[in-house]
């Protein structure tokens, strides 16, 4: 997982699947605030939450073809982050000077990834799973990382949903859970951390295999559970 | 007969009813009650038609009805021929419409009520309220991913019914009371998909969605 | 900067006149001093601290003002608050987070409005700003544009069709605007709608927005409702601007030749040394 010594310094901020085409929504970590969005050619971006013009979050703005639209004035930016279109002036060419920063995004492994680091390397080959769904927990990405470390994770007791679980490796990028269900199915939940502050983190959570609704609702709870266990004992 | 509303457009409540006429495409004269700051929902003439003294009201001949979830069972089974907006075709159906129209007042009371706390300077435990809205969000969030892996965008099912109206316009409007959507991705993609449907309408806090329009732009 | 400075020794609206009963006591916060706002069965009204020291006090243009420095001027005036015809409709304060100089200056800004305020005020395609005159007019010291105008689909609650209005925007104290738009029912006057605001602190404020109109026939209700909702709409973009406060330098944010008025504006306060609820530093 993302430690300060890692070689990499990518940060998985979404699921592949929680930012469709046209998307936008903000990301938080470190300090920083950013807008995620997803232009109609599929490709994934990162900028500066904040709109050169007024400073209003371009994360409350709307995409239309492959430029991101800031909901105050409509000023358009493009994949680049240079301002294209400013529609108080339709005939004005924005100059060069005028753009928002990006950062380096990519989609990979079912999850989009940004760097604070402009000389990342890139990342390795990792498989795509299907995203299960992102979960806020109020509790420190390095706390998270310790209660998964321990082995200490809560089980569910549902007669038919519950989960018993256990770590099966953690890797630079995520950690794998096994998941034992009442019902004798089995799942692999790929958990990736994200460090949202220092009091907040996100789960960006995949499963490994194709599953049945009654499996991904199995682990969707297990994640509830999870999450209070962590809020409970931080 | 006709449809008469007493409205209140910063409400929530009354924006239920407003919503849902829209999406019905069902005429509806409207009576603009001074909630703010003129306080006329405690005025006598008001409280001859409502004594609660609360909003949204709607007439509709001889029948009076105060309160927004009573308005919407009452405007589907009556003004909706598609049958869809409340399905009673099992009990099990109806009674998770009747779930979800109750968990409204949940969010009503707790995220509505921090967002009458920070705009209106109306008195609450501000901390307790945003708490309590949180938690009515998560439930909202762990149940509509669910949905997701049912392949149903909505609260019940995959075509709205009332309880997505009933619970959509405190879910939006929540940041204008301090609690943001950030933590939860699978309620700000079912806003999204409620905010496309035909006909739907705004009310202020709730931005049109632009990525619709024509663009404009060369 | 933190300290309210010459902000201080300006006019601020603490209540609504007309809800300021005979006897009632209203507590407001202006600028992190809790006042305490009363009428006495004269009809006086007054404003004490928290120390209990009366505070200065005035009533205009539907509100009572106070301050909790020593104004060195009267209120600035504004004449069409008393001229015959004209309805008067308290909208009622609404609580923003953010600096009262970003509410001021979004209530300047017209090229917001097909977006924010959509199929109301604006609508695409009808995006473009077309050149204004903008002034500091010395002898009053006061901001003024002139010649605006935007293509509007429902200027006003009497409003039916889309029409090009006129607008005329004066900001006379740093925290107070007011415009000055095309009257659908009056063509020869103009409505006046003004934006008063009280800083709770630099980055919370309560804004009191009140018309005066040429309008006879449309319910009060719905003339407040009509305001409200433009004000609330433009409530969510104030409480997301980054800064909270609005930056003086320059090289912050990047106007354009629409933005006239915003960057004479800000150019006033500086020259002025009106810094409370300002963003100071520079890039
Ligand atoms: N249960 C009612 C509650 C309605 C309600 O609380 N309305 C608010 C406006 S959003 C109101 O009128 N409040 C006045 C009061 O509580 O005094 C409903 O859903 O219609
Ligand atoms: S603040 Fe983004 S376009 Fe004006
Ligand atoms: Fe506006």
């Amino acid at each position: 997982m993302n430690t300060a010594a890692d070689i990499t310094s990518w940060l998985p901020v979404a699921l592949s699947d929680g930012l469709p085409d046209g998307g936008v929504m903000r990301v938080q970590t470190a300090g920083h605030d950013l807008a995620l969005w997803r232009a109609h050619d599929h490709s994934v971006h990162c900028v500066d939450n904040r709109c050169p013009h007024r400073g209003m979050r371009l994360s409350f703005g709307f995409v239309r073809g492959n430029r991101l639209n800031c909901i105050y004035h409509g000023w358009q930016y493009g994949e680049t982050g240079a301002c294209a279109y400013i529609p108080a002036h339709p005939e004005l060419t924005p100059p060069e000077s005028l753009c928002v920063p990006t950062l380096p995004c990519v989609d990979h492994g079912g999850r989009v990834w940004i760097t604070l680091d402009p000389d990342a390397t890139a990342l390795p080959a990792m498989p795509a799973h299907p995203g299960l769904r992102s979960v806020a927990v109020n509790v420190s990405q390095d706390r998270i990382q310790a209660a998964l470390g321990s082995g200490a994770l809560p089980s569910t007791t549902h007669p038919q949903r519950g989960c018993s679980a256990r770590v099966l490796d953690t890797s630079a990028f995520d950690c794998r859970i096994a998941l034992d269900v009442a019902t004798g199915d089995t799942a692999t939940l790929v958990v990736s951390i994200q460090s949202v502050s220092a009091e907040r983190s996100q789960l960006h959570t995949q499963l490994t295999a194709a599953a049945s609704v009654e499996l991904k609702v199995a682990a969707s709870r297990w994640l509830d559970a999870l999450r209070d266990h962590l809020e409970a004992t931080a | 007969m006709s449809l008469h509303l007493y409205d209140y457009v910063l409400s929530g409540n009354c924006y239920k009813v407003r919503l849902f006429l829209a999406l019905l495409n069902q005429h509806c004269d409207v009576t603009a009650v001074d909630f703010f700051p003129g306080e006329a929902h405690l005025s006598p003439t008001f409280l001859e038609i409502n004594p609660a003294g609360t909003l949204p009201v709607l007439t509709d001949g001889d029948l009076t009805l105060c309160d927004s979830a009573a308005i919407l069972v009452y405007l589907a089974q009556k003004y909706d021929n598609s049958g869809t907006w409340h399905p009673s075709t099992d009990a099990a159906t109806s009674a998770w419409i009747q779930f979800w129209l109750a968990f409204a007042s949940k969010l009503s009371d707790t995220v509505g009520q921090a967002r009458l706390h920070d705009m209106l300077n109306l008195p609450c435990d501000i901390d307790a309220t945003r708490t309590a809205g949180h938690r009515a969000l998560r439930e909202l969030e762990s149940h509509l991913s669910e949905q997701g892996f049912r392949g149903h965008r909505f609260l019940i099912g995959d075509t709205p019914t009332i309880a997505d109206i009933a619970c959509f316009p405190y879910a939006a409007l929540a940041p204008d009371g301090g609690i943001e959507h950030d933590d939860y991705p699978a309620v700000r993609r079912w806003l999204v998909d409620i905010r496309r449907l035909p006909r739907f309408i705004e009310m202020p806090g709730i931005h049109r969605l632009h990525d619709q329009a024509d663009d404009p732009t060369p | 900067m933190t300290s309210p400075d010459i902000a201080q020794d300006d006019w601020y609206p603490v209540a609504i006149a007309a809800m300021l009963t005979a006897g009632a006591e209203q507590r407001v916060t202006l600028m992190s001093h809790t006042l305490r706002v009363t009428r006495d069965a004269a009809g006086k009204a007054t404003v004490t601290d928290d120390h209990g020291t009366a505070r200065p006090v005035c009533e205009a243009h539907g509100h009572v003002w106070s301050s909790i420095g020593t104004p060195p001027h009267p209120i600035f005036s504004l004449p069409e608050g008393v001229q015959d015809g004209r309805r008067l409709v308290d909208c009622g304060p609404v609580r923003v987070k953010a600096s009262p100089l970003r509410v001021v200056e979004n209530f300047l800004d017209i090229a917001h409005f097909p977006f924010v305020h959509t199929d109301i005020l604006g609508a695409e395609p009808h995006t473009v700003v077309a050149p204004y005159d903008v002034e500091i007019r010395d002898t009053v010291d006061e901001v003024w544009a002139t010649k605006v105008s935007f293509y509007q689909p429902q200027a006003a609650k009497s409003a039916s069709d889309g029409i090009v209005t006129e607008y005329e925007y004066r900001v006379p104290a740093p925290c107070a605007t007011i415009l000055y738009k095309t009257c659908p029912p009056r063509p020869a006057e103009m409505d006046v709608i003004a934006l008063f605001v009280r800083p709770l602190n630099e980055e919370l404020c309560d804004a009191y927005a009140w018309m005066a109109l040429f309008d006879d026939d449309t319910a009060l209700e719905d003339l407040i409702q009509f305001q409200q909702t433009i004000f609330l709409q433009d409530r969510s973009i104030l409480e997301n601007q980054v800064p909270r406060k609005l930056p003086l330098d320059p090289r912050m944010e990047s106007p354009t030749r629409a933005d006239k008025t915003s960057i004479a504006y800000r150019r006033w306060l500086k020259r002025r040394g009106y810094h409370y609820g300002a963003e100071t530093r520079g890039v």
